[in-house]
């Protein structure tokens, strides 16, 4: 190994580098993040109803308020493009009303279709929208472009309408809530609160600015599905990855032999390979389920009087089992590859020199064969570790999802069922951290052997 | 195999207990070498058998799939309905060229980008090395489910959404550490030495590298090509998010296979695993030195 | 070695040359041996000129539709013989990655889906990212002539009062279905159509001691919490929320742990539909939607009997299951989009998908005569559910948002607590009470039928 310090290794390394981070980097912290930062905690209160208004205040998601002002602000059409603002479109109308009289006053625009416009785009004719849903069909018909002025009619729907102007509203109210016990007070966009029907009393519905928070990381460590995940992940770690390792470095050393059929071999103990996560898992239920192959076999050979459940929730040991052999059988061939090739640049000579001194085969292994071995078993098993934490199809395949579950399985949940990102990325970030700490001793163990060598 | 000593020169009592020893140990030796191959069918056994029970079922009527207790003697009834059925259905082959294309793509480029990484991992003790086997493995290691909506945002932010280009170049990302790791693992096992004899020889450290490392270093490749092909090939997830309208296999078959009633499982199942199969076929040889260690 | 090379770079090269010059069409590009039921689009069928290849018609374009329903393979394949008819095709998702891919369009601006067909419990996620395009002028037009389900338009509002985020596309419910065999073990008395959930436990216990194994089945691993909802705990309280951790329901989850999951085959962990147990003779009895219990009737109509939910002392709890049509905020082609979903919500299409999928309409007007008779047999027993003299309906959760997965979760955790894991029923009930009054509070969401309706979070008592 050269020790050289020169450029050369910073240049083969980065493309990799610009690769990765260019799909990686960005999206992974943005991720871990996520599970640490609550993006819409607070809204903020503002001095003034104008978002360039000084913030003055602030208020927790989820705060009991009173809404005591509302104001209607007339956005500048040159403003409209900016995303957080909502608006409101009102339209003055005029149509007739039920008994004949004409009704004339503003509208919103949720009430109002617009049938045809003028050249330049503006809206001229509409009509009533019928209502979807309870409440009164009618439409109310204010003085002022805001929904607390006053009724001066109803029209019934799809009442052909004049639609003389147009204005565009932000809504802001003042709002009033406590925060630490003390009264606060300001103004808020009407998007981030939610009003109940008195009209007066409401809630912050959401924030607009985020804050770091702890409160992820103890949803998930309160979790009821936590702490199984974790000590089954870890279990079955445990168990699989030792039987895998002796099991591939067993099918490799077959290989060495050199029998006849050699490629053949080769060949079936890498199908595994092939075979993708979710397919396995239906193989290996075929085989455990109550009609399945394994109580099939049993049972027409005698052994047993009528076919046994193994994947039951008191059963939960079967499950294991059944998960322990699936995923021996499924990546054990990942390990096999690697070593089959690592085992390749183990020079044929010395094992020849050792067979001549009287080495057995047990020796030839642990002496020579392993210790050469260490890049590629090194390799192998960082790789396998981490795609150890990532299995989960096997296991729901296996147990539904509920009744045994993995920490893989917890951010799949929290993610795609409940949609709670933020949970979802602590949990990743656990995967992660859990995937870089094994790595991490991996590397170490070698690394003092390396030197060694040296 | 093991020279055992010049016969000629031992007197004749002692050369009949040398017999005698000699066909022990050569007794002894049949047994061991039945005993692996023994031990080698075992494990061949236990491999296929999942394979033949998702082929059988595959293979037959789907009343036989539901049937008690199940027969091991399998293709009876021999129907090839469901398979036909599958092959038949829309989308089927497009997303077979879709997935060749994305899997082929992503073996070419992760080769390229990784095995300068692989090299100067394995030969050049730098600073930072360490840190950089770690950083790409947390790649590796991190759940991409979470990262669905970003990585979506950003493709078609960048206008290459929904191709099979912008899929391979997902493809390559994940499978850049795998490579990466594999082919310096290989190149670490290989003695610097072997490159310096070489160069005293009188090659450039170029034609060193390639007359000496690189065929030693092909079973790492041809390793890690197996790995880049069969994690593109079934690789479910980046497709469904980052492909529309030219779907792979996986993002149509496997995305909803677990909705589907058994018999068409065994089916999809089995039918996407047969592509994989034939390209592993097609490269084993590779994973063979090719300076006869090993290869028959 | 440089010959296999070389022929392997070729093969990569040409493959690369056809993707790149090949279009990119999902219009069946290989009809060799796909049924070919309406290849040509008959006159009358669509006032637009519907197209088959990708982008050359004027007037519809290609329509990009992604449902989740209608993913099995069976499915699929029937449903595209369906829309072909009308020009149209689409692409069958699961519900996360089609969430993602919407959120994703909605973020950046541009949506490659124009039409997304979900369950309800698939919109709130959309509705709080504003990704949804409002529906409400296109259900007007449709009103003009169709009639649809007006409850089903007013849930597709989630809780707004002029934003309407799907229209109702499909209606499905949860029935029970029985091979003919197990009626023998009925109890006394007991008439099949109008059971009480005790009743139903004795049938099963009954079934289990005369057969040898627990042959009832739940789908456990599927949409059992809508069970839970939508049919155990408005039958055995009278509501969902409201009454979630009252005496009625720790009775009911006493007599399930000790005289219901007992016999119940425990291989219904594992269960995400009841077709492949209920044809393989692994389960007798199933509880399941009716989509997925339509092949077994099928396959032998005379084998398997369909009958309504058994009912509880506060009546019988059911709960529809709808799937709705809905466009994301910034599609490319949204006259495309209308024009698939006034196809689909035509009353003649709506009556064919009923009689080969499953699916029940939600217009008026559907030809429901001549139905082939594994439908007749759901048919039957969906009216005689939401047509019981003690009908008690339930409805989907409303106003939770993006939160809708945790009072799934919540009912789950209950029912897994107490029956699986062997609880005290009291503390699991006040915990995840607790939580739902938290999840009520968080969101605001006012209470839903079957509760009274509420101003302000609903409480849990």
């Amino acid at each position: 190994m050269k020790k050289r310090f020169n450029l050369t290794p910073y240049w083969l390394i980065l493309p990799s580098v610009i690769y990765l981070a260019l799909f990686f980097a960005w999206p992974m912290v943005q991720a871990l993040t996520l599970s640490i930062w609550d993006g819409d905690a607070r809204l903020q209160l503002r001095a003034e109803a104008n978002l360039r208004s000084p913030v003055s205040d602030w208020l927790p998601r989820g705060a009991q308020i009173e809404v005591l002002q509302r104001q209607g602000n007339v956005v500048d059409p040159d403003d409209l493009g900016q995303s957080n603002l909502r608006t409101e479109v009102w339209f003055y109308i005029r149509g007739e009303g039920a008994d004949g009289h004409t009704v004339e006053g503003w509208a919103p625009e949720a009430r109002v279709r617009v049938r045809e416009t003028d050249a330049a785009g503006a809206p001229t004719l509409g009509t009533i929208r019928p209502r979807i849903g309870g409440g009164d069909s009618l439409t109310a018909v204010y003085a002022g472009p805001s929904a607390v002025s006053d009724v001066v009619g109803r029209l019934e729907p799809n009442t052909m309408v004049a639609i003389e102007e147009q204005t565009i509203l932000e809504l802001w109210y003042w709002v009033r809530g406590e925060r630490d016990g003390a009264v606060v007070e300001g103004w808020a966009p009407s998007r981030y609160v939610q009003v109940f029907s008195d009209n007066v009393r409401g809630r912050i519905d959401r924030g607009d600015t985020g804050e770091l928070t702890l409160r992820y990381l103890r949803s998930m460590l309160n979790d009821r599905f936590f702490w199984p995940a974790l000590w089954t992940t870890l279990l079955l770690m445990a168990i699989i990855i030792p039987v895998q390792f002796v099991l591939a470095i067993i099918m490799a050393l077959i290989i060495q032999q050199q029998l006849r059929g050699n490629t053949f071999f080769l060949y079936v103990f890498a199908i595994a390979l092939g075979v993708s996560e979710l397919a396995v898992g239906i193989v290996w239920y075929a085989i455990f389920t109550q009609n399945g192959y394994l109580n099939s076999i049993l049972v027409s050979l005698g052994w047993l009087a009528s076919p046994i459940p193994y994947l039951t929730a008191d059963t939960r040991h079967w499950i294991i089992i059944a998960i322990w052999l699936a995923e021996i059988w499924r990546a054990t061939a990942i390990v096999m590859v690697i070593v089959v090739a690592g085992l390749q640049a183990i020079s044929h000579e010395i094992l020849e020199a050792a067979d001549l001194f009287g080495a057995n085969l047990w020796k030839r292994v642990r002496y020579i064969i392993l210790p050469m071995l260490r890049p590629s078993l090194q390799v192998a098993l960082i790789l396998r570790t981490i795609l150890a934490l990532q299995v989960f199809a096997v296991v729901i395949a296996l147990s539904g999802g509920d009744v045994v579950t993995v920490l893989a399985n917890e951010a799949y949940r929290q993610y795609y069922t409940l949609r709670n990102v933020n949970v979802a990325a602590a949990y990743a970030a656990l995967i992660l951290m859990l995937s870089m700490f094994s790595a991490a001793i991996y590397l170490r163990m070698v690394r003092s052997h390396e030197e060694m060598q040296e | 195999m093991s020279a055992t000593g010049n016969l000629a020169a031992v007197p004749a009592q002692a050369s009949e207990e040398m017999l005698r020893a000699r066909q022990r140990a050569l007794l002894r030796r049949r047994i061991n070498r039945g005993l692996i191959y023994l031990l080698a069918f075992g494990l061949c056994l236990w491999v296929l058998a999942p394979i033949w029970f998702i082929a059988s079922m595959a293979l037959t009527t789907p009343a036989t799939v539901r049937t008690f207790p199940k027969g091991v003697l399998p293709f009876i009834p021999f129907s090839f309905d469901t398979m036909q059925f599958f092959l038949t259905s829309q989308g089927i082959i497009p997303g077979l060229i879709n997935s060749i294309v994305v899997a082929l793509i992503t073996l070419v480029l992760s080769t390229i980008i990784a095995a300068p990484a692989g090299y100067a991992i394995s030969r050049y003790l730098f600073p930072g090395r360490d840190f950089y086997r770690l950083a790409i493995l947390a790649v590796r290691a991190f759940p991409v489910v979470i990262l669905a909506i970003p990585l979506a945002v950003v493709f078609i932010s960048v206008g290459i959404y929904d191709s099979v280009y912008s899929l391979a170049l997902m493809h390559t990302a994940l499978t850049l550490p795998t490579t990466i790791l594999v082919i310096g693992s290989v190149f670490a096992s290989i003695p610097y030495e072997l490159e310096e004899a070489a160069q005293v020889y009188g090659c450039t450290p170029l034609q060193a590298f390639r007359a000496v490392v690189l065929p030693l270093v092909a079973p790492g490749i041809a390793a890690s090509a197996i790995f880049t092909f069969v994690m593109s090939w079934n690789e479910v997830f980046a497709a469904s998010i980052l492909t529309v309208r030219n779907r792979t296999l996986p993002a149509q078959v496997l995305a909803t296979l677990n909705q589907s009633s058994e018999p068409y499982q065994f089916a999809g199942g089995f039918f996407m695993m047969v592509p994989a199969l034939i390209f592993i076929f097609l490269i084993r040889r590779y994973l063979f030195n090719m300076w006869g260690q090993i290869s028959k | 070695m440089s010959a296999k090379m070389r022929t392997l770079g070729l093969f990569v090269a040409v493959a690369l040359l056809f993707v790149a010059c090949v279009p990119a069409a999902p219009a069946p590009v290989a009809p060799a041996a796909t049924e070919a039921p309406a290849e040509e689009v008959p006159a009358a069928a669509a006032t637009e000129a519907p197209a088959e290849e990708a982008v050359a018609a004027p007037a519809v374009g290609e329509v990009v539709f992604f449902s989740t329903q209608f993913a099995p393979v069976e499915e699929q394949e029937k449903f595209r013989a369906i829309l072909r008819e009308g020009g149209f095709d689409f692409t069958a998702s699961e519900e996360g990655p089609l969430i993602d891919v919407v959120l994703a369009g909605a973020q950046s601006g541009v949506s490659e889906i124009d039409v997304i067909g979900a369950l309800h419990g698939t919109f709130p996620p959309l509705q709080r990212a504003d990704a949804l395009m409002n529906m409400i002028d296109i259900a007007e037009d449709l009103m003009a002539d169709r009639e649809f389900v007006q409850a089903f338009l007013e849930t597709g509002l989630l809780g707004t009062e002029d934003f309407l985020y799907y229209i109702p596309w499909m209606q499905a419910t949860y029935i029970m279905a029985a091979h003919v065999d197990a009626l023998e073990f009925l109890p006394e008395g007991a008439d099949v159509n109008a059971l009480t959930w005790e009743q139903f436990g004795e049938w099963c216990k009954a079934l289990a001691e005369g057969t040898g194994g627990p042959k009832c089945g739940l789908p456990h691993a599927g949409l059992f919490h809508r069970f839970l909802q939508g049919y155990a705990w408005p039958s055995w309280t009278g509501g969902m929320v409201t009454t979630f951790k009252n005496d009625d329901a720790a009775t009911m989850l006493e007599w399930m742990r000790d005289s219901l999951w007992p016999y119940i085959n425990p291989e219904s962990i594992n269960y995400a539909f009841m077709q492949e147990p209920l044809l393989s003779g692994e389960v007798w009895v199933a509880f399941d939607h009716t989509a997925r219990l339509l092949d077994a009737f099928n396959s032998d109509p005379e084998a398997f009997i369909g009958f309504p939910a058994p009912s509880g002392p506060y009546g019988l709890g059911f709960m529809p299951v709808i799937v709705g049509l809905g466009i994301p905020a910034h599609a490319k082609n949204p006259e495309g989009a209308a024009a698939l979903i006034e196809y689909l919500t035509r009353p003649e299409v709506q009556g064919k998908v009923l009689k080969e999928l499953g699916f029940f309409p939600v217009v008026a007007g559907v030809d429901t005569s001549d139905l082939p008779p594994g439908i007749a047999i759901e048919a039957e027993a969906v009216a005689a559910q939401s047509s019981a003299p003690n009908a008690l309906p339930a409805l989907l959760p409303v106003g939770l948002g993006a939160r809708g997965g945790e009072i799934n979760q919540i009912f789950r955790n209950a029912f897994d607590r107490v029956v699986l894991n062997g609880e005290d029923i009291r503390t699991v009930l006040d915990e995840e009470g607790a939580k739902l009054q938290a999840l009520m509070d968080e969101t605001g969401a006012p209470c839903w039928a079957p509760d009274p309706p509420s101003d302000g979070p609903c409480q849990v008592q």
